[in-house]
């Protein structure tokens, strides 16, 4: 019977160090909100400057207190060209909308002639950007194409997403999510 | 934080695939104990490849319902292979469900298939907490540690590698005591599946104050502190009852 007892002793010792921990937790780490820009989810999206097709540069203040897609790719990544089709149809969708999308081409590991007669040929109309200092490489860390990033209106990632499945309906629902029509 | 490990052309999704490696050695240590205990572990690995489909299947249909109005107009997106389009809570909730359900009409919902299920998901849970690394989530608060991880510029507490660390010590010591269990106290059926949730809840609660944007309540309080203090003290109040009646059974 003594060793039940003993147990429960270990039992009580734990929870009562819990609660302290959690005092002092309360106390000692009450985390402030940091505005931190980091590529992660939960924190600020990194501020970028890019180019659009006539060489003048963007930057991504401009479209402060818009949500954002931000839509990083290169013209040989196939999985980029399959899911451009699904951007132009939500493009087409949301165009009337205050929500921005930015289709950004990773210029330094793509070649841009090649890029823009992609675009050309396909007739895509949504707006398309190019990385050619390596701003958005660098600061978002991009490792693999595509890589999606939802911006949400106060400038914060509320996803990021690498690689496929960005389906249609995937895209129009995150999109009326960042718009609060859901 | 490796999103992606590139192996040549090929660019794969660092997260499904230590997910994926940590089921299927999860499987493969549940199968192990299983058939130590004498239990029919064919059963419980269809019980736990049943509540995945239908925790699958359901995460899809809870997507579908929260964002109905997009699928009513292409119903057959509804099929899409798309992995992102999952209510993960709906899906947890029905794959929970269905387990129970399997589990009652198979006549195995018991302590000893909690055991069961608490060695398969300790060895999930490390892959898990390291897939969370791998992308980046769950990220630490700043701090001047040495152990700390440069994420964007700023040293953060490796939040996820903490976690990762303590259940992988849970899966050590799961492993030896159950040697110990089936020495000496072969009775004490359920003490696994208590300990993991307990060890499980004592280490969310212990690091829950490092993470980055963890929810507060009252302007201090750290509110999965409590939830996780509940459960804890649950686990531990069951596990008495638990070892009280073994213990009075072998009077």
């Amino acid at each position: 019977m003594s060793k039940q007892r003993d147990i429960s002793i270990i039992f009580i010792i734990i929870l009562v160090f819990s609660s302290g921990w959690i005092a002092y937790s309360a106390i000692n780490y009450s985390n402030p909100i940091t505005n931190f820009e980091a590529p992660f989810p939960g924190f600020d999206a990194p501020q970028f400057s890019v180019s659009d097709s006539a060489g003048i540069i963007i930057n991504s203040s401009n479209f402060h207190g818009k949500p954002i897609l931000l839509f990083t790719w290169t013209s040989w990544c196939p999985i980029c060209k399959s899911v451009m089709p699904n951007l132009q149809e939500v493009y087409l969708e949301f165009q009337e909308n205050d929500i921005q999308i930015m289709a950004v081409n990773i210029s330094l590991q793509d070649q841009v002639e090649v890029a823009q007669e992609y675009i050309a040929q396909n007739q895509f109309t949504f707006p398309i950007y190019y990385d050619l200092t390596g701003d958005v490489a660098n600061k978002y860390n991009i490792r693999g194409f595509p890589t999606t990033f939802l911006i949400n209106s106060e400038g914060i990632i509320i996803e990021q997403l690498v690689g496929g499945g960005l389906s249609t309906a995937y895209l129009l629902s995150q999109m009326s999510i960042m718009l609060g029509d859901n | 934080m490796f999103p992606v490990i590139n192996i040549g052309p090929l660019a794969i999704q660092a997260q499904g695939l230590i997910l994926i490696i940590g089921f299927l050695f999860g499987i493969q240590l549940m199968n192990q104990f299983n058939k130590s205990e004498s239990t029919n572990a064919s059963t419980m690995e269809n019980m736990i490849y049943w509540s995945l489909i239908a925790g699958i299947i359901a995460a899809r249909l809870g997507f579908v319902l929260i964002h109905i109005s997009v699928f009513l107009k292409d119903p057959l997106s509804i099929f899409s292979l798309s992995t992102t389009m999952l209510d993960n809570s709906f899906g947890i909730l029905v794959g929970v469900i269905t387990a129970l359900i399997y589990a009652q009409k198979k006549e195995i919902l018991n302590w000893k298939t909690l055991d069961a299920i608490a060695i398969f998901l300790s060895v999930l849970a490390p892959a898990w907490f390291l897939s969370l690394y791998a992308s980046g989530k769950m990220n630490g608060i700043p701090t001047n540690v040495s152990w700390a991880v440069n994420l964007a510029g700023q040293n953060r507490h490796p939040t996820q590698l903490y976690l990762f660390g303590s259940s992988l010590v849970f899966v050590i010591v799961i492993l030896v005591i159950t040697q110990i269990f089936k020495r000496n106290l072969p009775q004490k059926q359920g003490i696994i599946g208590l300990s993991f949730l307990s060890w499980l809840c004592f280490s969310l609660l212990i690091i829950q104050p490092y993470f980055e944007n963890s929810p507060i309540i009252l302007n201090r309080i750290h509110s999965m502190q409590l939830f996780y203090w509940s459960i804890l003290a649950l686990s531990f109040y069951l596990m008495h009852l638990l070892l009280n009646k073994n213990y009075g059974d072998n009077q």
